[in-house]
């Protein structure tokens, strides 16, 4: 089922989804489906709502279990690692439909967050505020400096999140998944609520990550997801309808049917603003 | 992208620039805790023996209170428990007090990690509660424990308690002196380290885990390891909280850690600012002399004895509403807000930038 990558998959590391399957009671959330996101490719998942895209990234993620199938990450099976918190460990980091970010915590440390898994500093020498503990948090505050300084949002790295800009939220939170510089990002919904300017840039920074690292993207926005993906999987009632280039997909007539007649239409008289998918 | 909004600083005074403090950790909280120890030797040394006693004891309520704005405030973990944590604290130090004849260390020591493993057992469980059903689990704990200690009389003294014994003063200290340094340099230690830790990525996360579990664990945090963690310290402050507090009393039996304890420590700490540390020397503050006031109080209005034990908490209500109405994040919040106002009225119109960066500890 699932259509050639366009990288070798030997090249680097592989999601690999086969015959997974997720009910919720007697609603079938997922339905057999089978995928695969290599490093390096940048694969959306689309469909319309209730389709079951969050659904199989709360699976990826360990948040829901699945009833059968077989997800794995570079060889290893994530529903064994049923946690959330051993993500970043396999190199996978996520965003958060909306920004997820913590409210009482600066811009600096949201994103010095996502990489404090790699500080080796125990808890004692933490307590007793040892060079070694303190140094460490130097480095790492400086690094999300630096990363804060690529996504043009430096000026607002001592701010709450809840007093800035939406687009700000956004780019920190895409900040505190990128420093823990993972191999596999899963984006869920990054362009909602921003301008279409806005969404331009955010599709210039997607493309500029996928040489690190594959990227699966949820989106509602057919615009950014046709300029930017490699690969799109569509997803429907639970099922892969289609898995293919952008231009094989738009032409399917079987997603048009299902789905994207109307919403390329949609999106394209509309300057890509439509959320109605 | 709009342009950025002036990152604000604090706005300081040129002599408060010039007298930076260190921003390492340690270098940082060891300057502040040994200002405290000069302003509380001075306090100490100009006192009577009866006022130094009650510096001992705001000095052994900081302790427990930090340990409770560390779990409610920054872990978002709710207690109304916390006697119950001081109460295995001054047990354990007092039955080894009874039974041996070790050094005091040792039976702090022991008090704390008694406390700390009661924590680790009641920490696990609540890492699955939210908000009431966590208050209500650890209101059972302070409900459940007392009696316990009244079904075993034999080893825990029953209604009488166990004897505590204050080491004897070296040279010519007096001993009630004596006693208010062991709990003041207690509470600068307990500051010093909750501080160091806070300022680490230990309290990034425990911020972070209050603030969104799910977001949290996507960064990679063990959100229950994180939740245990916060509530083992917790307890183990209130451990030697209470250890210190048979200290002062002189014995420890069950009427000293009622219910009313618990809640008043979480009053207390509401008080003082949640989520700070500094703040729970007002916390304390009101802890020891609250009660005294409105003792006082009702003599002056010729109310009975009966009368009076309800006025301390009718009183303590009454401040609680009124500080949180004048100043929602406690008196520690309220005195930052004040401070800023401050300079930034003497910086001039226009410069006074809102300040937007602040530090737990």
């Amino acid at each position: 089922m699932s259509a050639p990558s366009t990288l070798s998959e030997r090249d680097g590391r592989t999601l690999r989804v086969d015959e997974l399957r997720v009910g919720f009671g007697g609603v079938v959330a997922l339905d057999r489906i089978s995928m695969s996101a290599t490093q390096g490719e940048i694969v959306g998942v689309i469909g319309p709502n209730g389709a079951g895209k969050t659904t199989l990234f709360n699976v990826i993620c360990g948040f829901v279990r699945a009833d059968s199938g077989v997800i794995t990450y570079d060889g290893s099976s994530l529903l064994e690692h049923h946690h959330a918190h051993d993500l970043t460990e396999l190199g996978i980091a996520r965003t958060l439909q909306g920004v997820g970010l913590f409210a009482g915590l600066s811009v600096l440390e949201n994103v010095m967050i996502g990489a404090q898994n790699g500080l080796r500093s125990d808890f004692g020498s933490a307590m007793l505020g040892l060079w070694r503990s303190s140094r460490e948090e130097r480095r790492l505050a400086s690094r999300a400096g630096e990363l804060l300084e690529e996504l043009g949002v430096s000026a607002y790295a001592r701010h709450f999140p809840a007093t800035l800009p939406y687009s700000i939220q956004k780019r920190t939170a895409l900040a505190r998944a990128l420093i823990a510089q993972p191999s596999l990002l899963l984006l869920d919904e990054p362009a909602s609520g921003l301008s279409n300017d806005e969404m331009d840039e955010l599709g210039t920074l997607i493309r500029g990550l996928s040489p690190r690292m594959g990227v699966l993207l949820v989106e509602h926005h057919m615009d950014l997801v046709m300029a930017v993906c490699d690969r799109i999987v569509v997803l429907n009632f639970g099922q892969v309808i289609a898995d293919g280039t952008p231009e094989s997909v738009q032409s399917n007539p079987e997603v048009a049917t299902a789905y994207l007649g109307d919403e390329v239409h949609d999106s394209v008289t509309t300057s890509g603003m439509s959320e109605n998918a | 992208m709009t342009p950025p909004v002036p990152s604000g600083s604090w706005p300081r005074a040129p002599w408060v620039r010039r007298l930076r403090l260190p921003t390492q950790p340690l270098a940082r909280h060891l300057v502040l805790a040994l200002c405290g120890a000069a302003i509380l030797y001075a306090v100490t040394s100009s006192l009577s023996p009866y006022n130094d006693f009650e510096v001992g004891e705001i000095a052994l309520y900081v302790i427990a209170l930090a340990g409770l704005s560390l779990l409610t405030g920054l872990n978002g973990q709710i207690s109304l428990g916390h006697g119950a944590f001081m109460a295995v604290g001054a047990y354990s130090a007092a039955l080894l007090m009874t039974h041996t004849h070790l050094n005091l260390l040792i039976e702090l020591v022991a008090a704390i990690g008694a406390a700390g493993l009661l924590g680790l057992v009641i920490g696990i469980p609540a890492t699955r509660l939210k908000g009431p059903y966590l208050a209500g689990m650890t209101l059972l704990l302070a409900l459940a424990l007392p009696p316990i200690a009244d079904k075993w009389s034999t080893t825990f003294g029953g209604d009488q308690g166990l004897t505590t014994t204050v080491p004897s003063a070296p040279g010519s200290i007096n001993p009630e002196e004596w006693l208010a340094w062991i709990q003041i340099v207690g509470a600068l230690i307990t500051l010093v380290l909750l501080a160091n830790l806070l300022r680490s990525r230990y309290g990034r996360s425990f911020r972070a885990v209050r603030d969104d579990e799910i977001a949290a664990s996507l960064a990679g945090i063990h959100v229950a390891r994180t939740k245990v963690i916060a509530f083992v310290i917790s307890a183990a402050c209130a451990g030697l909280a209470g250890a210190f507090l048979g200290l002062s009393t002189g014995v420890v039996n069950t009427g000293e850690f009622p219910l009313t304890l618990s809640i008043q420590l979480l009053a207390a700490m509401v008080l003082g600012g949640t989520g700070t540390l500094m703040g729970m020397w007002w916390g304390a503050v009101l802890l020891v002399y609250l009660p005294q006031w409105s003792t006082s109080l009702s003599g002056d209005f010729n109310l009975g004895s009966g009368a009076s034990a309800y006025l301390a908490t009718i009183i303590f209500g009454v401040v609680l509403i009124v500080v949180m109405i004048a100043a929602p994040t406690g008196i520690q919040g309220g005195l930052r807000w004040a401070w800023r106002r401050v300079w930034s009225l003497r910086s001039g119109p226009g410069d006074g930038t809102p300040t937007v960066s602040r530090h737990p500890a």
